[in-house]
């Protein structure tokens, strides 16, 4: 198992992907708890001990002994915290604030490409130093709890029970009761009901009232003006528990001091005029509203046949009335429900900030972090799957860009560096640029590089944009970093993760002046409303913006204009052809009534498409199939549709160019 | 973990193998998606961990009957490859086999070539060439 | 050759850590692959995921890590104590600590085995010998 990490393989990534998360965790949670004074909430402390301590585990698996250990010495004052042995005093969190900076910066080290970096002075002596006076109040004895829980306590529940007896604090049981299909859900929230009320200080197990069922008892420490009851019926109203009983606190522990009454926890669900809603519901939503704005079609179909022979003048013209309030509601709807789900960039631009700090304190080097357009939404999917190779773009700027304070200087140029972060929507896509001021590429460098790695072969001409023979694999090797500005660790790997968005990556830099990094993914992944079709047991999702209008037409709707089957469409006659047919699949037998039909444009041609049905509207990320996957060119990618089916996206473009040359052809022919 | 493991597979009643440094993961998607147009032995589209992949069907590739079309399908998941290999059971890591390693049989390509063993012989398969260049 | 056909025996694996669950995998593959055995693999995040997968294949073991949010593995470990259908499942208690305490910590909470992170693959091996080969449990062969 101690396998050494191997210099940008898998490994130091995966290890740096992590380590970057916990730290950044570690710095919220500290920030959290900086100005709770001396009672701080277990529950960060916790979280925050968590964090270094799962930081000294993964480190101790990829051989990172230096790491580890001053890990292991930050998770041992944290300990102490947490088991009372050292009082939580603002001189303990300062130290263990400077643990988590060294760590940071050991962190920045290995992405910088060091072995095994390690600390001078271990950390411990330094926590001695600072913390000598910070020893706690002594405990007064443990309130008495039933025999079979107090025998399973580990030592830091007991911890927390003495504390919170301490404190004057009371204890309470929430016994739950829950059915195994729902347990988790039940459980989740019970937990965040004793935490929002109190202290959760374990969970145990109850007793189920039939084996089939999960029995958990939580152990809560609340404040004595907590109105018990209260929790006990908000407990019960979560409905996936029963909730058996909410046993009293034994009697109140007498207090010897006056307790000191802890800060109201009100972590804000909502913030000013803000609602937090998970990405779930939203979706739930969008999918709602795509069922409203199909069924608005069908009801509008119906209603105009219905009224068609409707004698009753007034009430045809309330029912058309009413029709199109409907309609211009429902139509608000869609794009309203859709844009729940864009967030601002800012979310993102804000994380990268915080890294590029830490990267620069690591690398020695003095650079600001400018962003522009931070209110550009985009999708929080994209944020999301954005954020792993911009921070490694931004890591690279630092690293290999901006040049050394002293180097600055040399070169006539202002002692910081910059780098500036443009976000900006440019037509369907969305471009993040990131340029620096620093020593640029040299592409003669590259082109030797890659010829003496084969990437390019000795008699080759050169390519026309050899930046991007950076984002080839085996062109970032070790080697490249000492012999040139040695762009391009890992950047395949940031190349590889763009593509799978369906985005690009392009480089443009100017030797002694700059590199920028542009980095272009498609507004398509942000948001691509598609209408969702079956041909057999396939489904095929056409964007919605190339969809005219769905309609039921009977065979005898469609009539033969100069040879080829065409449907009347806005008093022109349109190409109308079988989905199946053109896909080669085989036709449904035994059809007979009216066929669903979709009528597709695309600013230039228009065409209508038989199918088997329409299945719905739906925001779908539209993930690109490779050029190497052999198929029709009509397919361009595929989509996942709620419930868990595979659409094959189609290029509307393609699939229209193809209906109008066969009809072309027919004509021809005819 | 040495160079030369394999993961080995069977497809359509025979053995494969694949060298182990190429195996990403085995996966299950929900299903595979045929496309339209694509050779028959491509079994279609799978999407593994919101990736989009197509899918060799090894049995059809080599010119077995294809594989019957079954809820959750066994895929292996490789490296440097845009598609992933339809299995019907994974057999697990081995080691390179002891044998001597003959080349294909006609009619059988996209293989490195096969090893005779116990009761039939194991098929070497050629990834980088499997999708690309399998015979009909 | 081929390998005779051997049931699969279940593993679960638990940890917060995708990177850990990962190493412990690979543990298991060596000496699963060493010893002629087939494993079922099968990894949880959290406690959560662990008690809902527990009930779904016949384990034979769980190797917990102890430091995760939420539910903690001796908290894990409590519960699975207390199932009378799986009161019996040999469980290892994996963590950073190396000290005779945690260890103890974890065997109080009623773990049957304790491995420190980064662990040696011998120690490793010794103990999934001992859980998984001893007489104690029928050889699936």
């Amino acid at each position: 198992m101690n396998r050494r990490p191997q210099p940008g393989g898998s490994f130091s990534r995966e290890f740096l992907a992590e380590a970057e998360t916990l730290l950044e965790e570690a710095g919220s949670c500290l920030d959290a708890l900086d100005g709770e004074g001396d009672d701080p909430n277990p529950a960060k402390v916790n979280a925050l001990f968590r964090t270094v301590h799962s930081l000294k585990g993964v480190a101790g698996m990829v051989g990172l002994a230096g790491i580890a250990e001053a890990s292991h010495d930050v998770e041992t004052l944290l300990d102490d915290v947490r088991m009372g042995r050292v009082a939580p005093a603002p001189a303990t969190f300062a130290a263990i604030r400077v643990g988590v900076e060294a760590l940071v910066t050991l962190v920045g080290r290995v992405a910088a490409g060091e072995e095994s970096p390690a600390l001078g002075e271990s950390l411990r002596v330094r926590f001695d130093a600072a913390l000598r006076e910070a020893s706690p109040d002594p405990l007064p004895g443990l309130p008495v709890l039933p025999p079979d829980l107090d025998a399973s306590f580990s030592d830091y529940e007991r911890h927390r029970v003495g504390e919170a007896a301490r404190r004057g604090k009371g204890l309470v049981l929430v016994d739950l009761d829950l059915d195994f299909d729902s347990f988790d859900t039940g459980l989740r929230s019970a937990m965040a009901e004793a935490s929002a009320a109190g202290e959760l200080i374990g969970t145990f197990p109850g007793t189920a009232s039939d084996p089939s069922r999960m029995a958990f008892r939580l152990l809560v420490a609340v404040p004595r003006d907590v109105d018990t009851a209260a929790l006990g019926r908000r407990c019960a109203a979560l409905r996936v528990c029963i909730l058996r009983s909410v046993a009293p606190p034994d009697p109140p522990i007498p207090v010897p001091s006056p307790a000191v009454e802890p800060a109201a926890e009100a972590a804000p669900q909502v913030a000013r005029g803000l609602v937090r809603v998970p990405l779930e519901k939203v979706a739930a939503l969008v999918d709602l509203a795509g069922d409203l704005a199909l069924t608005r079609g069908a009801l509008g179909r119906a209603l105009r046949r219905a009224l068609a022979g409707a004698p009753d003048r007034s009430a045809r013209y309330e029912a058309q009335r009413a029709f199109a309030q409907l309609d211009r509601l429902v139509s608000a709807l869609g794009p309203t429900a859709l844009s729940l789900r864009l967030v601002p960039v800012e979310t993102l631009t804000a994380r990268l900030g915080r890294a590029f700090s830490r990267t620069a304190t690591a690398l020695g080097k003095e650079a600001d972090f400018v962003v522009q357009g931070v209110e550009t939404e985009i999708d929080k999917v994209l944020a999301d799957e954005l954020a792993d190779p911009l921070l490694h773009i931004v890591r690279n700027a630092l690293d290999h860009g901006v040049e050394p304070p002293e180097a600055r200087l040399a070169a006539g140029k202002p002692r910081r560096g910059r780098v500036v972060m443009t976000v900006a929507p440019r037509g369907r896509e969305v471009v993040l640029a990131f340029s620096d001021d620093g020593r640029g590429i040299d592409r003669d460098a590259i082109l030797k590089k890659a010829r003496e790695t084969g990437l390019l072969s000795p008699n080759a001409p050169d390519p026309r944009d050899p930046f991007s023979l950076l984002f080839r694999p085996g062109f970032s090797t070790a080697e490249a970093v000492t012999e040139f500005s040695g762009r391009g660790v890992g950047l395949d790997v940031v190349a590889e993760n763009l593509a799978r968005l369906g985005g690009r990556v392009r480089v443009r830099s100017t030797p002694g002046a700059g590199t920028t990094f542009e980095v272009v993914v498609p507004m398509t992944l942000v948001l691509l409303e598609s209408l969702v079709v079956r041909v057999g047991d396939l489904r095929f999702a056409l964007p919605g913006e190339n969809v005219l209008r769905t309609l039921e037409a009977e065979p005898d709707d469609a009539e033969i204009v100069d040879g080829t089957a065409c449907l009347r469409e806005g008093g022109r006659a349109v190409p109308l052809a079988r989905l199946d047919a053109l896909f080669g699949l085989a036709p449904r037998a035994g059809r007979t009534g009216p066929e669903s039909i979709v009528v597709a444009e695309d600013g230039e041609r228009t065409a209508a498409f038989v199918v088997d049905s329409v299945e719905g509207v739906w925001d779908l990320l539209v993930k690109p199939l490779a050029d190497s996957v052999p198929r029709l060119k009509e397919i361009s990618g595929v989509a996942e549709v709620p419930g868990g089916e595979v659409a094959l996206a189609l290029d509307a473009g393609a699939l229209l160019a193809r209906v109008h040359a066969s009809a072309l052809a027919g004509r021809a022919a005819a | 973990m040495t160079a030369g493991d394999l993961l080995a597979f069977r497809a359509g009643g025979e053995r494969f193998a694949v060298p182990l440094d190429r195996v990403r993961e085995a996966a299950r998607p929900r299903r595979i998606t045929p496309l339209p147009g694509a050779p028959s032995w491509w079994s279609g589209v799978a999407l593994v961990r919101g990736e989009a992949l197509g899918i060799v069907d090894v049995a059809a590739a080599v010119g077995l009957p294809p594989s019957p079309r079954r809820p959750l399908p066994l895929v292996v998941v490789l490296y440097g490859c845009d598609h992933a290999l339809l299995v019907d059971t994974i057999d697990g890591v081995e080691p390179f086999p002891a044998g001597q390693v003959a080349p294909p049989p006609p009619g059988r390509g996209a293989l490195r070539g096969v090893v005779a063993e116990e009761g039939g012989f194991l098929s070497l398969l050629d990834v980088d060439r499997f999708g690309a260049r399998a015979e009909t | 050759m081929t390998n005779p056909v051997r049931t699969r025996r279940h593993v679960l694996v638990v940890d917060d850590s995708g990177p850990a669950r990962m190493l412990i995998r690979q543990a298991l593959d060596g000496w699963a692959r060493r010893n002629g055995q087939r494993l079922d693999v099968v990894e949880a995040e959290n406690g959560f995921e662990a008690l809902r997968e527990l009930p779904r294949a016949p384990f034979e073991l769980v190797l917990t890590d102890v430091n995760m949010p939420t539910l903690s593995g001796l908290e894990l470990i409590r519960m699975i104590r207390a199932r009378p259908e799986q009161r019996g499942l040999p469980v290892v208690a994996i963590s950073t600590e190396r000290d005779a305490e945690d260890a103890q910590r974890a065997r109080k909470a009623g773990a049957d085995g304790y491995l420190g992170k980064p662990f040696e693959a011998e120690a490793f091996d010794r103990l999934l010998d001992e859980l998984l080969l001893s007489p104690r449990t029928p050889e699936a062969s």
